[in-house]
């Protein structure tokens, strides 16, 4: 399959300032050498606990932070070389769908301007086709034509949230950053937006990087997991590897963690200690380490790298033995 | 175990909606039984928390009121009792937490003085044996050096702790019954099944009973007895937690249960209840749940179903209750 997108050793730091004058004082280490690939037409899940950075991730292949340092590859073009008006070229092939559909949508605009602002901008497509593609996009998203000259507050969460899915269809982008888009609806909404996205998935052939904590739905999703802790990426593997074989300490916790929905299933679960420690001065060597029931001198002092124990599966954990095959 | 904490009994609680009085919760009848665990689940806006409300009678009134209906605490009528009598029980015997730890806790206040706060209003104590009792009780629901944590603001404690918090607060009276209402929605997988074990524990050591309300059928699954299924202010289905994820009756519970991404099995595609949950002041006639059933027809549209029961404490509402397999499900 063909690489889409290249994220190679990607860093952004945000300084912390106090003080009167706003000495910098630290730096929050949101994005530490974080490494993946995106092919087309795939998904990939991107999971952890708040604050592991997994949003500012996203927020970087958008251009909308800069990165410190590391490449964003799309179709082989770095996109954090470029300079503002190049970038322009992009934005539209890369798109975003945020958590609250109620926050995303302008209020005052009627779904229809929503929708046809961005192809108006980008001039895609000439004036008098606007309209027709508009409708085009409720379809898909299975809405109706009469919805267009709605305000989005008549709408529904679910709905909402599909119409922010066509607005970011409305550009033929080939990747879609979902940062969590399922997470703020009910169970019942929930099923349809996810169908909704593999649906279209199938049809177009598009890129999702899904951003998400809840575990069975990137489970659902995903044909490929990163599984990301304090800033750095810990495994990355296929869906049915990550959930069946996994191979970090703390993406077996996570998964035990998830309450199943099933009273007859007696798991053990791995109770992790603590909370997740402060990314403006995160553990040395192994940022795992405090909390990880394996932990020894070793992790404590040389931090681990990415490497590989099986095709298409790395784990960044010095001795993966203890949890993979177990 | 059999004897019952709580009986709500046909409980009805209306809110007034431009100028209209909206039925919110309707026949909502169920009860509690000691040291048990009962979940409420639905979908938002299906009445779970207006419900808990109604049993600590925090409904605001107006626009809210409670229309009809018993709510029995250890065979003493709630609604029935002055504010002052209430007062007593609220906090007491009946405790609550909520979901956002974040916005429950007094800013303005250390946590030690909030808990010591609930023990000064009901025992007869000093501050100084209340500030202690205090620590104590953070000790207990395992916040780390709690004598520090007790002269801690709110804001200088995680989202995680602060519910700790809220927990010990709750239990600093030895209440007989604790409402945690979506107790772990805002905290992260790995803390939520920290907070899940500390309130379970509780429960075992202080001998209380928990209602629990969530959304999330895997928490349901996992913490609690017995089962109840809220939709658009009813009770579709109750029954103990086994029959409920085993052998359910309500199209609603199936589709529901059909519905959610399964972590240890993967499906192609997910099942869809069609539709969105009603708003209140356009309920469907008829079955509630009508409209997105896929096996809805005359009698549903026209009929409300009432709550059969189908033995061993299992009631669904639903006319085909018991017949949905000859009906292809």
């Amino acid at each position: 399959m063909e690489k889409l997108l290249e994220v190679r050793h990607l860093k952004k730091y945000f300084p912390v300032k106090k003080g009167f004058i706003k000495r910098t004082v630290g730096s929050v280490k949101a994005t530490d050498d974080v490494t993946f690939d995106i092919y087309k037409g795939e998904t990939f899940g991107l999971v952890g606990e708040s604050g592991c950075g997994k949003t500012t991730v996203g927020k970087l292949i958008l251009q909308l932070h800069k990165a410190d340092s590391g490449e964003i590859l799309f179709e082989g073009t770095d996109l954090t070389k470029l300079s503002k008006s190049e970038l322009q070229k992009y934005r539209k092939d890369i798109q975003i769908i945020f958590q609250d559909p109620y926050g995303s949508l302008n209020a005052k605009m009627k779904v229809g301007t929503i929708l046809a602002e961005g192809i108006k901008k980008h001039k895609l497509l000439p004036p008098d086709q606007i309209q027709p593609r508009v409708l085009e996009l409720l379809k898909l998203v299975g809405l109706h034509d009469s919805d267009v000259n709605k305000y989005p507050h008549e709408f529904s969460g679910g709905q909402r949230q599909r119409i922010v899915v066509a607005r970011a269809l409305s550009f033929n982008p080939k990747l879609i950053v979902c940062d969590e888009p399922v997470s703020a609806l009910d169970v019942s909404v929930q099923a349809q937006v996810l169908n909704l996205l593999e649906d279209l998935q199938k049809e177009l052939g598009i890129s999702y990087l899904f951003i998400a904590h809840g575990m069975a739905v990137v489970r659902h999703i995903s044909h490929r997991v990163g599984v990301m802790y304090l800033g750095k990426m810990v495994e990355i593997a296929e869906t049915d590897e990550l959930f069946e074989h996994c191979g970090h300490p703390y993406t077996q916790a996570l998964l035990s963690s998830v309450p199943v929905a099933n009273p007859f299933h007696k798991k053990n679960q791995i109770m992790l200690e603590g909370e997740v420690p402060n990314p403006i001065n995160p553990p040395t060597g192994c940022r795992f380490h405090p909390r990880c029931r394996f932990a020894c001198d070793k992790c404590k002092q040389e931090e681990p790298q990415l490497r590989k124990i099986a095709q298409g599966h790395v784990v960044a954990c010095h001795y993966p033995e203890k949890v993979y095959g177990n | 175990m059999s004897e019952q904490l709580v009986e709500v009994k046909d409980l009805k609680v209306t809110y007034y909606q431009n100028g209209v009085e909206t039925p919110v919760v309707r026949n909502v009848s169920f009860e509690i039984k000691k040291n048990e665990t009962l979940g409420l689940v639905g979908e938002s806006g299906s009445g779970k928390s207006v419900t808990s409300k109604a049993i600590m009678r925090l409904i605001a009134e107006p626009p809210g009121k409670i229309a009809n209906g018993e709510i029995l605490f250890e065979g003493k009528n709630l609604l029935k009792m002055k504010e002052k009598q209430m007062q007593k029980v609220r906090g007491k015997d009946i405790a609550m937490i909520f979901q956002e730890p974040m916005t429950s806790l007094n800013p303005l206040y250390t946590c030690g003085s909030q808990i010591a706060e609930a023990i000064l209003l009901h025992n007869k104590c000093s501050k100084q044996e209340a500030w202690e009792r205090a620590v104590e009780i953070l000790k207990m629901v395992g916040v780390p050096s709690p004598e520090k944590r007790a002269q801690s603001y709110p804001h200088e404690l995680s989202g995680g702790m602060r519910q700790r918090v809220m927990i010990a607060i709750a239990l600093s009276c030895n209440p007989r019954l604790l409402i945690a209402d979506e107790p772990t929605t805002a905290l992260d997988p790995t803390i939520q099944a920290q907070i899940l074990k500390l309130i379970h524990d509780m429960q075992k050591e202080k001998d209380m009973s928990v209602l629990l309300i969530t959304h999330d059928m895997g928490i349901v699954a996992e913490n609690c007895d017995r089962v109840a299924v809220m939709y658009a202010g009813q009770i579709l289905e109750i029954a103990d937690v086994k029959t409920i994820f085993g052998n359910p009756a309500h199209p609603y519970t199936i589709g529901l249960l059909k519905a959610i991404p399964k972590l240890d099995e993967k499906v192609d595609r997910l099942y869809n209840i069609r539709g969105m949950v009603p708003r209140f002041n356009e309920l469907p006639n008829g079955c509630t749940f009508g409209p997105r059933c896929d096996f809805c027809d005359k009698k549903c549209e026209e009929e409300a179903p009432q709550l059969v029961n189908m033995g061993d404490g299992h009631l669904v509402r639903c006319h085909y209750a018991g017949y949905l397999p000859e009906r292809g499900i």
